[in-house]
């Protein structure tokens, strides 16, 4: 008796343990356009500058995984199913930007690691973005300064065009 | 006795905190259906996620520390509307009835541009700062906990447009050191 309570106690153990990944049930029956994963030797990989910074910045993501789809692989219907279904899984929606072109929702789970999830979707194509771990923002500063003087970065834009100065 | 007051306190704080920042959202909500303006919201919740990361300098630790005690931020903004002078008196009129302080205006040919403020017993909960040019039109509420010095260091070293128009603070600030 005692060995069975132990024995459904660990399988218990174990599925609580198992994370149900909704972003993988969404590619599961999808044709991805393009599919990127990225580890922490990858994401050090692209970083060909050998920019310290850059290395500081992601020193904390474990994985990141980039999907891209055509159109039609998805109706409105279906982002709003994998919404809901990370919004059951704990997820809470942190940022949302909207234009007419664009519409970006990113949500996150807390948690030691965190983990982030970015839907990205326009007229033509659907971008999931999923990050395990934590971006370190104190150093995009000093990334964007060295990008900007090397001409790389123009992508963090608010507002229209820029002012020449 | 004591539970229903505890109550009716807990109710009447949770009002007001959605008050502050209600006439943006309102402003922001007129905006949201309409595909010529870009809306962004960032919740308190993504601020919070950035509060367990180590600094590496002093720098860094002032940008994590004005992140940290942000609750809110919302943007709207379009770069090809009409009327956009029109919006940004219309816009400026409604949180200037809203008990907002002015904190600065810059006029110059090309656009205008005014800081204001909620200020309580010293401590500034949100900052709005409307832009309204020729075609050109941006609003940008930040609430929480509000540093000027540093909201204004942490807009200087972000190399994100729209956010360059907090660098005017600092000669808010300037003004007001001496």
């Amino acid at each position: 008796m005692r060995y069975r309570i132990i024995f459904f106690s660990i399988i218990l153990f174990v599925s609580s343990c198992e994370q149900h990944n909704v972003v993988s049930d969404f590619i599961e029956n999808r044709n991805t356009g393009l599919s990127l994963y990225f580890y922490p030797s990858t994401l050090r990989m692209i970083n060909i500058d050998r920019n310290e910074e850059y290395d500081k910045m992601i020193r904390d993501v474990e994985k990141a995984r980039f999907f891209r789809f055509d159109s039609g692989q998805f109706v409105n219907e279906d982002i709003s199913k994998l919404i809901k279904d990370l919004q059951e899984n704990g997820f809470e929606e942190v940022m949302s930007v909207r234009d007419k072109n664009q519409d970006i929702r990113v949500l996150a789970l807390e948690r030691k690691m965190p983990e982030f999830v970015v839907v990205s979707k326009n007229k033509d194509e659907l971008m999931l973005l999923e990050i395990n771990g934590i971006i370190n923002v104190a150093k995009i500063p000093k990334l964007t300064q060295t990008f900007s003087q090397n001409g790389f970065l123009d992508v963090l834009n608010l507002y229209g065009e820029k002012k020449k100065k | 006795m004591k539970k229903i007051v505890f109550v009716l306190i807990t109710v009447c704080m949770g009002f007001t905190a959605d008050a502050q920042n209600d006439v943006v959202t309102k402003l922001f909500n007129d905006y949201y259906d309409n595909p010529d303006f870009t809306k962004v919201s960032v919740s308190s919740k993504m601020f919070e996620l950035f509060t367990n990361i180590e600094p590496g300098d002093e720098n860094e630790k002032d940008i994590l520390d004005a992140i940290s005690k942000l609750k809110g931020l919302k943007v709207v903004a379009a770069d090809s509307v009409k009327d956009a002078k029109k919006l940004y008196t219309n816009a400026v009129k409604k949180i200037s009835a809203n008990g907002y302080d002015e904190l600065m205006e810059v006029k110059d040919a090309g656009e205008d541009m005014k800081f204001m403020i909620k200020e309580t017993n010293g401590i500034i909960s949100e900052l709005v700062m409307v832009v309204g040019g020729n075609k050109a039109f941006f609003i940008l509420s930040l609430y929480g906990d509000i540093d000027l010095k540093k909201i204004s260091k942490l807009s200087k070293s972000m190399n994100i447009k729209g956010m360059d128009y907090l660098k005017q603070l600092d000669k808010s600030e300037n003004k007001e050191g001496q």
